[in-house]
C-alpha cells in the first residue's frame, strides 16, 4: 500500500513518523528521570519541614529543661534548701515558659529510703522559710525515681498522670538530680509539663506553618511512647487539638510503619485516603520524635499534571515537522518529477518541440532531466528516418503493384480459361442420364468455344455408324440422324481419330445435306476412350466468326477427353440397369413359382408324412416291428422330400436376397424344447446313443427370429445324431456378457481336413455319407451359416476324424441396427459377377 | 405348462384340403379333444355358435375355396362372443409371406403345413398358455 503512495506522502509519513517516535521516546526518558527527582525533593522538603517543626517542639522543651538544670545546680551543694531562692526561680521559669511548665517539686530521699517532697511550686504556700516535710506519706521509691537518680542530667518521663493531682490531666516530667557536697545524689528536681500545654506547642510549630491541608502529628518519647497528637484541618475551621482522633491502633500501625523505615515511608490506604506520607523528625535535645502523617496526594508530581500541556505542544511539534516535510518533498522531489512526466507524455505523443525543464540540476532529477533531452533528440532523429525510409517504400510498393497487376491480368485470362472447362464438366457429371449429359455437353461447347453450331455424335454398337445423339440446332431433321461413318465431318473425324478444322466448310464435298448452310467454318474433335473414339463432337461457325484456332481445338480435345470416360460410364450404367433389372425381374418369376410350387408339394406330404408316423405309432391298429420298420422308412424318405422343398426355396430367397428375418425378442427355452422334440425322432432305437442337454434354467430374452434358430438348432442336432454312431450327442447352452453360445458336440465319425473344406459348400455331400447311407439335403449347413451370420452370430465348427464334432454358433444379445456384420454374407451363397 | 388338461379344449376347425382334414383330425382324436371341421370356409360363425361348449381354439386354413382365411376372421373378431377366441392359422403357404400378414389381421399363432406329429402338442399347449407361436416344419 505504502507503494502506491506519492513519494510526498510517503516522506511525510515516515518522518514524521520517527520523529514522533523519538521525541516520544525521550520525553518518557526525561520525564521518568524528573519525575524520581521532583519526587525526592518534595520527600526531601517534607522531611526538613517536618525536623523543623519537631526542633521547634525541642526548642521549647529545652526551656523547661533548662529550668529544672538550674534549679537543680542551685541546689548542688547547698548546706540547706534555698527556699526563696528556688521560689523565685520557679516563679521567672513559670512565667517564662508560657503555661508549658505547670509544676515544679523537689524530692529528697530519707534514710528509710522514701523520698519525700520537699518543694512544690506553686502549690505549697509561699511563707515556708525551711525545709519540712512536705508531705506525709511518704512516696515509695519508684523506678523513675531511681533511675533520675542515677542519671547523670536530665531525664525524661512520661506521660503519666500527675502525682498531686490524681488522675489528673497527663503529663512529661523532667527530672535532674542535685548533688550534696559530696557529689552524692541528694534528689531531684522535678518538673511538670501538661500534655495539652505540649500540644498547644505542636499547634504552634505545625498548624502555624502547615504542610498540606490536612495532617495527623504524633510526638513520642524516644521509647516510642505517644505523648500528644495534633490534627491538621484546614478545611473545616476548627482545629482539634485537644481530642485524640487516632485511636491506639492507628497509632501503633504508624509507629510500625515507620520503625524501620528511617524518616519517611509511604503507606497505601490510610484512614480514607488512598495513601498516606509518613515522616519522623527526631528532636535533638529531648530524644522525642514527631511521626507526622500526611496525605499521599502531596507527591503528586506536578509534573503529572502538565502532561496535558505536554502532549498539546508536541502535538503542534509534530504537526510542524509534518508541513516542512512536506513542503521539502514537494519542492524536491514531486513537482519536478511530475514536470518531467508530462514532459516524457508530450514526447510520447509527438510533440518533439517540448522544453524540458529542471537540467541544470546537479542531482538525480537533473540526470533524469537530461536523459529525457537526449532521448527527445534521438526520437526525433528516428521519426526523421522513418519518413524517409516511408517515402523511398511508398515508390516502390507502387513499382510492384504495377508489374502485379499485369500479372495478375494475365492468370486470369488462364483462370477463365480452365474454369470454362472445369464448369463445364461440372455440369455435365452431375446427371446420370446420358442424354442429358450429352445435351448439356453440346451447349457448354458452344458456349465456350463460343461457336454457333455444335453436336455429338455416339458410334453405334455396330461400330459403323454414327448417331446423332445432341445437337444446339433446333432444326428437327438434324435432331435424329444416323449416318454412317463414312459420312460428314464426324464421320472422318472418326475414322482419323484426330481433330479436324475445316475453313471452308460450306464448300467441302463431304458436308452433310442438312447442315446449317450458315456454317462455313467446322471443327471436328473425337471422343476417345482408351484410345478408341466412342464418337466425335463437331462445332460450327458462320462465316464472319474469327476461324477456329489451335487454342480452340485444345478446349475441345479437352472437354472431350474429360468426359469421354462419363459417356462411357454412362453407357454402361444403363446397360447395367437395364439388365439387373432384367434379372430381378427373372428372380421374382422364379421365387413367386417357387413359394406356389411348394405350396402345393407340402400340402399332400402333410397327408403322407404324418399318416405314416401316426400309422407306425400303432394309432390305426396294431403293427408289427417289420411294419414299423417301413412305416419309418416311408416317413423319413417324405420328411426328406420336405426339407429338400424348404431348402431349396430358402437358398432361393437367400440368393435373390429376399431372405427375410423376424429378429424380436424370443424365449430360447421354447425354441430349444422344439429343435429338441424333432430331434428326439431321429433317435433310432438301434443305436446306442444318448442326447443330452446342458441348458441353463433361466435364460433371458433373445432377439432372433425364433423359427429360423430353431430350424439352425434342428439342423446341428440331426446331423450330429446321423453322424454318430455311439456314444453321444450333448446340446449345451452358455451365457456370456456380449452373447449366447449354443454348442452341439457329438462323438460321431468326425470329419477329415478336405471333408472341412467342402463343408458348407451347397449340395456337396460327402462320400462317407453316402457310403453310410445318410441322408441330406447338402443344403442345411449353408442355410444354417448364413441364417446365423444375419443375425450378427458366428457359426465354428471343430471336429477329429474318429472322435467327433462340434458345431458352436453365437449370437449377439443386443441387435443393432446398423451393424456391418449383419450385412456380411457369405461369399458361397451370392455369387456376383460383374 | 403340462397342466392343461386338452379334453377340456373345444376346437373348431376350418379345412377344406382333404388330406389336411384328415391328419387334422387324427391329432385331435390322439390328444382327445373335441373338433368340430368346416370344409367350405362358409357358416363357419353358425357352427361355432352351434357348439356347445364354444370353442376355445379355431384352426383357420387361409387359403379356401370361396373365401380366404383373414376374412373369416374378421367375422370372428366381429362376433362379441368370439373375439377374444384364440385363432390360429394353418397353411402350408410360404411363412415368410404370410406370418407378417397374419400378426397384422390379428391371428394369435401360426402353424405351417404339415404339422408335425411330434411337436404339434407342445405347440398346442403353448399357444393355450397364451404364449404367441409362429412355426413352420
Amino acid at each position: 500500500m505504502l507503494r502506491n503512495l506519492s513519494i510526498r506522502r510517503r516522506l511525510i509519513v515516515i518522518v514524521v513518523g520517527m520523529t514522533f517516535i523519538i521525541v516520544m521516546a525521550v520525553a518518557y526518558i526525561a520525564l521518568s528521570g524528573s519525575r524520581g527527582l521532583m519526587r525526592n525533593q518534595i520527600i526531601n522538603a517534607i522531611v526538613e519541614h517536618n525536623q523543623t517543626q519537631a526542633n521547634f517542639i525541642d526548642g521549647r522543651m529545652q526551656t523547661a529543661a533548662a529550668t529544672t538544670r538550674s534549679l537543680a545546680s542551685a541546689l548542688t551543694r547547698q548546706n540547706t534548701l534555698p527556699i526563696p531562692i528556688l521560689w523565685q526561680m520557679s516563679s521567672n521559669s513559670m512565667l517564662d515558659s508560657d503555661g508549658l511548665i505547670r509544676r515544679i517539686n523537689v524530692y529528697a530521699p530519707f534514710r528509710d529510703g522514701h523520698q519525700n517532697l520537699i518543694f512544690d511550686y506553686p502549690l505549697m504556700p509561699s511563707t515556708t522559710a525551711s525545709f519540712t516535710q512536705l508531705i506525709d506519706n511518704k512516696i515509695a521509691p519508684d523506678i523513675w525515681f531511681m533511675q533520675a537518680m542515677k542519671n547523670d542530667g536530665l531525664t525524661w518521663h512520661g506521660p503519666e498522670r500527675s502525682f498531686a493531682a490524681s488522675f489528673g490531666p497527663p503529663v512529661m516530667s523532667a527530672a535532674v538530680p542535685y548533688y550534696g557536697h559530696n557529689d552524692q545524689a541528694l534528689g531531684v528536681v522535678w518538673i511538670d509539663l501538661p500534655v495539652s500545654m505540649i500540644e498547644q506547642e505542636m499547634q504552634k510549630a505545625i498548624g502555624a506553618n502547615p504542610m498540606g491541608r490536612r495532617s495527623y502529628s504524633l510526638l513520642v518519647t524516644s521509647d516510642q511512647m505517644p505523648i500528644a497528637t495534633y490534627r491538621l484541618e484546614t478545611e473545616n475551621t476548627s482545629e482539634v487539638s485537644e481530642a485524640e482522633p487516632l485511636n491506639k491502633t492507628q497509632i501503633q500501625v504508624v509507629l510500625e510503619t515507620i520503625a524501620n523505615s528511617g524518616d519517611f515511608r509511604e503507606l497505601e490506604g490510610f484512614l480514607s485516603w488512598d495513601s498516606a506520607l509518613i515522616v519522623r523528625s527526631v528532636m535533638p535535645n529531648t530524644g522525642w520524635q514527631l511521626v507526622s502523617i500526611l496525605p499521599g496526594e502531596l507527591l503528586q508530581n506536578p509534573i503529572d499534571s502538565n502532561i496535558l500541556q505536554t502532549a498539546f505542544v508536541v502535538i503542534i511539534g509534530m504537526l510542524a515537522v509534518g508541513i516542512v516535510v512536506e513542503r521539502i518533498a514537494k519542492q524536491w522531489l514531486a513537482a519536478p518529477l511530475d514536470d518531467l512526466t508530462a514532459a516524457a507524455q508530450e514526447i510520447g505523443f509527438g510533440e518533439m518541440r517540448y522544453q524540458i525543464s529542471h537540467q541544470n540540476r546537479g542531482d538525480e532529477i537533473g540526470n533524469l532531466a537530461r536523459a529525457l533531452e537526449d532521448m527527445k533528440i534521438n526520437l526525433n532523429y528516428s521519426y526523421e528516418e522513418l519518413d524517409r525510409w516511408g517515402r523511398t517504400l511508398e515508390a516502390r510498393v507502387i513499382e510492384r503493384t504495377t508489374e502485379l497487376e499485369l500479372a495478375r491480368q494475365e492468370a486470369q485470362d488462364n483462370a477463365t480459361e480452365l474454369q470454362a472447362v472445369y464448369d463445364a464438366s461440372i455440369s455435365v457429371v452431375g446427371d446420370h442420364q446420358l442424354p442429358v449429359i450429352l445435351q448439356t455437353l453440346t451447349e457448354r461447347i458452344a458456349e465456350i468455344l463460343p461457336a454457333s453450331y455444335c453436336a455429338v455424335w455416339l458410334l453405334t454398337s455396330d461400330k459403323q455408324h454414327l448417331q446423332l445423339v445432341a445437337s444446339t440446332s433446333e432444326d428437327a431433321r438434324l435432331r435424329e440422324l444416323n449416318i454412317s461413318i463414312e459420312e460428314g465431318l464426324s464421320g472422318m473425324t472418326i475414322r482419323e481419330a484426330q481433330p479436324i478444322i475445316l475453313e471452308d466448310y460450306a464448300k467441302w464435298p463431304g458436308r452433310l445435306q442438312v447442315d446449317n448452310p450458315d456454317m462455313h467454318q467446322a471443327m471436328g474433335v473425337p471422343l476417345m476412350f482408351y484410345n478408341k473414339p466412342i464418337g466425335s463432337v463437331v462445332a460450327g461457325r458462320r462465316q464472319d466468326d474469327p476461324v477456329f484456332t489451335p487454342d480452340d481445338q485444345r478446349l475441345v480435345t479437352l472437354l472431350a477427353n474429360l468426359l469421354s470416360p462419363v459417356v462411357r460410364n454412362a453407357q454402361l450404367y444403363v446397360r447395367l440397369g437395364e439388365a439387373m433389372q432384367d434379372a430381378r425381374q427373372a428372380n421374382d418369376v422364379k421365387t413367386r413359382f417357387l413359394a406356389s410350387v411348394t405350396h402345393e408339394l407340402r400340402t399332400p406330404l402333410n397327408l403322407i408324412i404324418n399318416n405314416m408316423d401316426f400309422m407306425r405309432i400303432g394309432v390305426f391298429g396294431e403293427v408289427n416291428e417289420e411294419q414299423v420298420m417301413r412305416l419309418n422308412q416311408t416317413t423319413r424318405s417324405a420328411e426328406h422330400l420336405l426339407y429338400l422343398i424348404n431348402d431349396l426355396l430358402d437358398v432361393s430367397k437367400i440368393e435373390a436376397g429376399e431372405m427375410q428375418l423376424f429378429i424380436q425378442p424370443s424365449d430360447p427355452q421354447p425354441m430349444l424344447e422344439d429343435a429338441l422334440d424333432s430331434a428326439m425322432a431321429y433317435m433310432d432305437k438301434e443305436r446306442p446313443i444318448t442326447l443330452t442337454t446342458d441348458i441353463p434354467a433361466r435364460l433371458p430374452s433373445i432377439p432372433m427370429d425364433s423359427r429360423r434358430i430353431r430350424q439352425v438348432v434342428s439342423n446341428l442336432l440331426s446331423n450330429a445324431i446321423k453322424f454318430t454312431f455311439e456314444g453321444e450327442v450333448n446340446l449345451s447352452v452358455r451365457l456370456h456378457p456380449e452373447h449366447i453360445e449354443f454348442s452341439v458336440r457329438d462323438t460321431g465319425i468326425g470329419m477329415t481336413a478336405e471333408e472341412l473344406d467342402k463343408l458348407f459348400r451347397m449340395f456337396e455331400r460327402t462320400d462317407r455319407a453316402r457310403q453310410l447311407g445318410v441322408e441330406g439335403t447338402g443344403l442345411g449347413l449353408a442355410i444354417s451359416k448364413y441364417l446365423i451370420e444375419a443375425h450378427g452370430g458366428e457359426l465354428r465348427v471343430e471336429t477329429e476324424v474318429g472322435k467327433g464334432s462340434a458345431f458352436n454358433f453365437t449370437l449377439p444379445l443386443r441387435q443393432d441396427p446398423d451393424d456391418k456384420a449383419k450385412k456380411r454374407v457369405t461369399a458361397i451363397m451370392m455369387p456376383v459377377e460383374l | 405348462m403340462e397342466e392343461i388338461d386338452l379334453s377340456r379344449i373345444s376346437a373348431l376347425i376350418v379345412e377344406d384340403d382333404a388330406g389336411g382334414m384328415a391328419i387334422i383330425g387324427v391329432m385331435m382324436r390322439y390328444l382327445n379333444i373335441k373338433a368340430y371341421i368346416n370344409t367350405t370356409g362358409e357358416g363357419v360363425i353358425e357352427m361355432a355358435r352351434a357348439m356347445k361348449p364354444a370353442p376355445n381354439i379355431i384352426f383357420l386354413d387361409i387359403a379356401l375355396p370361396k373365401s380366404n382365411g383373414y376374412d373369416i376372421l374378421k367375422l370372428i373378431r366381429a362376433d362379441a362372443n368370439f373375439s377374444k377366441v384364440l385363432v390360429i392359422a394353418v397353411t402350408a403357404q410360404d411363412a415368410d409371406n404370410e406370418i407378417p400378414k397374419c400378426k397384422e389381421a390379428g391371428f394369435d399363432g401360426f402353424i405351417g403345413k404339415p404339422i408335425s406329429r411330434v411337436r404339434f402338442p407342445r405347440q398346442l399347449r403353448r399357444i393355450l398358455s397364451g404364449e404367441a407361436v409362429w412355426e413352420t416344419y
